[in-house]
């Protein structure tokens, strides 16, 4: 066999297996837990950047909806950990609705351009967020039996507040973060010929 | 009382913001909330958990403000405010005595939850501290290289933008290492599942048990009579 042949090589790369939606997730709620921990709130609203991390999971990895329901669940118990919120427990319902609603959206087959701007993102996280705050407010509500009026005009401004905000940040974080979770493909094989 | 099991002080913290739904009095919910204070005292945990229970406290005034600014009387006020802090307070009280580890094995162990999403629990915690440390050296990254998150709330609140996208996207990265560590030791193998901590109730859990069992029981007859 002379030194010039050549072989050829199969390089597995992975991209995570089968767990990478725990990890992902896990350490995207680690970071909204300390971002909602450390951001200053304007005007009494402190933004709750779990709901945009766990948007952002869900959007990433696509689970199912059993799955979405855990990663929820997950989400209101570290919201519960880091609690800044006058009804901790709703949580735990709230952020489950989030996130499967937020599934259901991701795993539905359509899409929202605007040019060649992919904005399904901003939707999914618009509609998880608006879905998750309407049934925290109306659970505190019925939990602490709060007035009409503190619900109305305390509690539902702040929603859509915290709406708009996580819009923004999860379209903002969706292309970078996509490019480095590397797509849908659980790995990647090459093959290289190799001296 | 630290060395009650993970699961009773969950099972506890529970029963305790029952007793806060289905207290209605000032006077009930004041007591709750200083028997909680008192636990926090007994187990040591009090000056570990004031800065989070000063903030707290912050929210539930501004809860009671808003109330009371919006056309409810000040009795009713105060008892929201009360009532969220003693359901609060319960849950540091939860999250001080117990370690989110030994939370994690009782729930897979006793409560049957799947130990992906116990991991996960556990995880997200435990990265609390490094993020937050990676968090605060972006921002003096940023600062050295002349960016000001001086300004306005807004300005401030928009600067934090700047410091998430490197975090998001280190934590993307770093994911899948953690994804193949995971699946290289064994996770979520077939194979029986051992655990590093005993999570195992003992008397004095079962005692202690039976204690908030007959205290509920006791406020929910009590509630019934007096609807």
């Amino acid at each position: 066999m002379s030194n010039m042949d050549h072989k050829e090589v199969t390089v597995i790369e992975g991209k995570g297996g089968k767990f990478r939606w725990a990890a992902i997730s896990a350490m995207l709620l680690a970071i909204g837990a300390i971002l909602r921990l450390v951001s200053p709130s304007i005007a009494g609203i402190s933004p709750n950047w779990i709901i945009a991390m766990y948007c952002l999971a869900i959007i990433l990895t696509k689970p199912s909806l059993g799955r979405a329901a855990g990663i929820g669940l997950v989400a209101g118990a570290v919201c519960l950990a880091t609690s800044k919120s006058i009804f901790p427990y709703g949580n735990l319902i709230s952020e489950t609705v989030g996130a499967v609603v937020c599934a259901i959206l991701v795993n539905a087959g359509f899409n929202v351009r605007l040019g060649s701007l992919n904005l399904k993102p901003a939707l999914c996280t618009m509609v998880g967020t608006l879905c998750s705050g309407f049934t925290f407010v109306t659970i505190a509500k019925l939990a602490l039996s709060l007035p009409d009026k503190v619900y109305f005009y305390g509690m539902l401004p702040v929603v859509l507040t915290v709406t708009v905000i996580n819009t923004v940040v999860a379209q903002l974080l969706y292309f970078p973060a996509q490019r480095i979770f590397g797509g849908e493909t659980s790995q990647s094989v090459t093959r290289q010929k190799v001296q | 009382m630290n060395r009650i099991a993970p699961l009773t002080k969950l099972m506890a913290t529970l029963a305790l913001s029952l007793w806060a739904l289905l207290l209605a009095s000032l006077t009930g919910l004041g007591i709750l909330l200083l028997v909680q204070l008192l636990l926090l005292l007994v187990t040591g945990t009090l000056k570990k958990t004031s800065t989070a229970l000063r903030g707290l406290s912050l929210v539930a005034l501004s809860l009671v403000g808003l109330q009371y600014l919006l056309g409810s009387t000040l009795e009713e006020s105060i008892n929201s405010g009360l009532r969220m802090l003693d359901m609060a307070t319960a849950f540091i009280w939860l999250l001080a005595t117990a370690r989110p580890q030994d939370l994690s094995s009782a729930l897979v162990q006793q409560c049957r939850v799947a130990p992906e999403y116990a991991f996960m629990f556990t995880t997200a915690l435990r990265f609390i501290p490094d993020f937050f440390a990676e968090s605060q050296a972006v921002q003096e990254a940023q600062a050295c290289r002349g960016y000001s998150t001086r300004g306005n709330r807004l300005k401030a609140l928009l600067a934090y933008l700047a410091v998430v996208k490197p975090l998001v996207l280190k934590a993307v990265n770093r994911s899948e290492t953690m994804a193949m560590s995971m699946e290289m030791r064994g996770f979520g193998g077939n194979g029986p599942r051992s655990f590093s901590t005993s999570v195992a109730l003992v008397n004095r859990d079962y005692a202690v048990l039976a204690a908030l069992t007959s205290v509920t029981v006791g406020l929910v007859l009590l509630k019934l009579k007096f609807f």
